[in-house]
């Protein structure tokens, strides 16, 4: 007796929630047909087919960049945004993502429709054996193309363009490894498979140097050029002698490179130039960003992801007054333009929330891109120097480095 | 407003929040008058009492003196200590090194900034004092790398700062 007054007791309540929901969705659908009458006459949409992904372009306009978004707070985040800056409308600007964990490095080919992260995984999140994969991506699809396990400890830091080169014919990947043993791995990039890992005793990164060498920067302030044979096995090694003191007068290991010229920025402004056309990479000579009277002031380079280089070899440099030992790393106030041809600084451009990366878009028209103090985005017209425009909430959490797109 | 001012800034303003400015003065006056109370015994004090070496400041604050050229989360803020790891975490043997003046004796030390690792970033009192840092060429001194790199999981937690050596000066003997 007592169970079926209860099931009375329910019956009620749900025929009262039940004339509610009726009552309500009544009202709805009288709104809707005094906003907007149906129309009836027109055909039904039609049905449409479930399944679909968007392919990308063969080639990237000139505005998309790939934005490495470090996730430097939680190491599992890590990915390449495909980000067109140049868009306004916020729900257009990303065009794909790529996964990239436990500070992943990143290098896309030009030539191939390729592009290659060099990333880590524990088996079970922050526990278990850990792998280090070369995770090879198609372009187009942002699809994985193949995996290779890497037999070598992978140099993970703080991203940088340096970590990964490749060779002007593409036909060979190089990949720095630290374990803190330094070494380079050799991946030819027609077979996908690893050809050669080669030493570099106290030498670390890889800077391109003619058809089949890569240089790194060495702990005696020199350089070591690593050459390679047509198979991408070790052919000889050279030692280029100390240019600078790593101690007393340091460099800053990113430089910009430009018609296989490289530009490495000291801590205090001088720039050491590097030729790295030929077979073994070669010193040219330095000069100052600075002037005597900047130099009173302390106007230093400074940043993460400090330069970068148009294709008119107009190099963008992140610069800060009153520097100290320390804020090398700090970003700057400014960006300097100078000219590597005629060594002139060209312009001064504020950047009103601070600076603490730098990048430029290709081609005549370029754009300047800056992860500003609130580690957002802000593109700039360097021509005139104007903001144009914030970006923001699009996924970023510390977009420390921007790549070029091709 | 550079990020690391960001984090700072939330740091300092978190401090004032929870600390009185007048409790404190009241606190250092009671010490100090308290202090000048305490008889000055007719002993050679000095001679028997030990000379114990000293270590000050907020060891939770960026500006702690062993900090200097750190770059990273500091582990007296995530359940640990300025050189101790925070429980469940592994401190990876391989690290980058610093050179630090403790203010109280005005020694140099060599201060190792080992990192506790295996569990994700702890993700508050971010410092980066970068003193001495340098780039990965000089991996010695580099903050730059993941220097978990070392531990049995490579994921980075936070970073101590421990004294392994008193540092001399260029030519000493000693």
């Amino acid at each position: 007796m007592k169970v079926y007054t209860h099931l009375k007791q329910s019956f009620l309540v749900c025929c009262l929630f039940f004339s509610i929901t009726v009552f309500m969705a009544a009202q709805a659908s009288q709104k809707t047909v005094d906003d907007v009458a149906p129309r009836t006459d027109l055909p039904p949409l039609p049905i449409e087919k479930t399944g679909n992904v968007r392919v990308l372009p063969s080639q990237f306009p000139e505005t998309w960049m790939f934005v490495d978004e470090a996730s430097f707070m939680s190491m599992f985040g890590g990915k390449m945004i495909l980000l067109d800056v140049a868009e306004t409308k916020h729900s257009k600007r990303i065009k794909a993502t790529a996964d990239k964990n436990l500070l992943g490095n990143f290098i896309q080919a030009q030539k191939r429709p390729e592009f290659y992260i060099m990333e880590s995984f524990h088996s079970r999140g922050a526990r278990g054996p850990k792998t280090d994969v070369l995770t090879i991506y198609n372009k187009t699809t942002m699809a994985t193309f193949k995996e290779i396990i890497w037999p070598e400890t992978r140099l993970q830091a703080l991203p940088r363009r340096h970590a990964m080169a490749l060779t002007p014919d593409e036909k060979f990947l190089f990949v720095a490894n630290f374990s803190p043993a330094a070494s380079i791995t050799v991946v030819d990039l027609d077979t996908k498979e690893i050809t050669a890992t080669i030493g570099t005793p106290g030498c670390v990164l890889t800077f391109t140097t003619g058809k089949r060498s890569v240089s790194s920067l060495c702990s005696n302030g020199g350089m070591l050029t690593t050459v390679l044979d047509d198979s991408g096995k070790l052919k000889s090694q050279h030692r280029i002698k100390a240019f600078f003191d790593t101690d007393k007068t340091p460099i800053f290991e990113r430089p910009v490179i430009i018609n296989e010229i490289a530009y490495f920025p000291s801590f205090t402004g001088e720039v050491h130039v590097f030729d790295f056309s030929g077979e073994v990479a070669k010193y040219i000579d330095h000069w100052s960003l600075v002037t005597e009277e900047e130099k009173k002031k302390n106007w230093r380079p400074g940043g993460l992801a400090l330069n970068d280089v148009d294709e008119q070899g107009i190099m963008y440099q992140i610069m800060h007054a009153d520097g100290y030992d320390g804020s090398h790393q700090h970003g700057g106030s400014q960006v300097w333009l100078f000219d590597l041809q005629t060594k002139q600084r060209l312009k001064v451009i504020d950047i009103p929330s601070w600076a603490v990366s730098v990048a430029v878009t290709r081609g005549k028209e370029p754009l300047m891109v800056v992860t500003n103090g609130e580690l957002q985005l802000d593109i700039f017209n360097p021509r005139t120097g104007k903001l144009i425009q914030t970006i923001s909430d699009f996924g970023n959490h510390t977009p420390l480095l921007i790549h070029k797109a091709y | 407003m550079n990020f690391i001012d960001k984090f700072f800034e939330k740091r300092a303003r978190n401090v004032a929040q929870l600390s009185n400015r007048r409790g404190f003065i009241k606190g250092l006056a009671a010490t100090l008058v308290g202090a000048s109370t305490i008889p000055l015994l007719p002993v050679a004090r000095a001679s028997d009492a030990p000379v114990l070496p000293q270590d000050a400041g907020d060891s939770s604050s960026c500006d702690y003196w062993r900090y200097c050229a750190i770059d990273g989360f500091l582990c007296d803020c995530c359940g640990g200590s300025y050189n101790t790891c925070p429980p469940g975490t592994e401190m990876s043997p391989i690290t980058w090194i610093g050179t630090c003046r403790n203010p109280i004796d005005g020694r140099n030390y060599v201060i190792s900034y080992n990192d506790c690792c295996g569990k994700t970033q702890c993700g508050t009192c971010l410092c980066q004092r970068d003193e001495g840092d340098r780039p990965l060429y000089r991996s010695d001194k580099s903050n730059d790398v993941n220097w978990c790199l070392g531990a049995t999981s490579s994921v980075y937690h936070c970073s101590t700062a421990i004294v392994v050596g008193i540092a001399f000066e260029d030519g000493s003997s000693k």
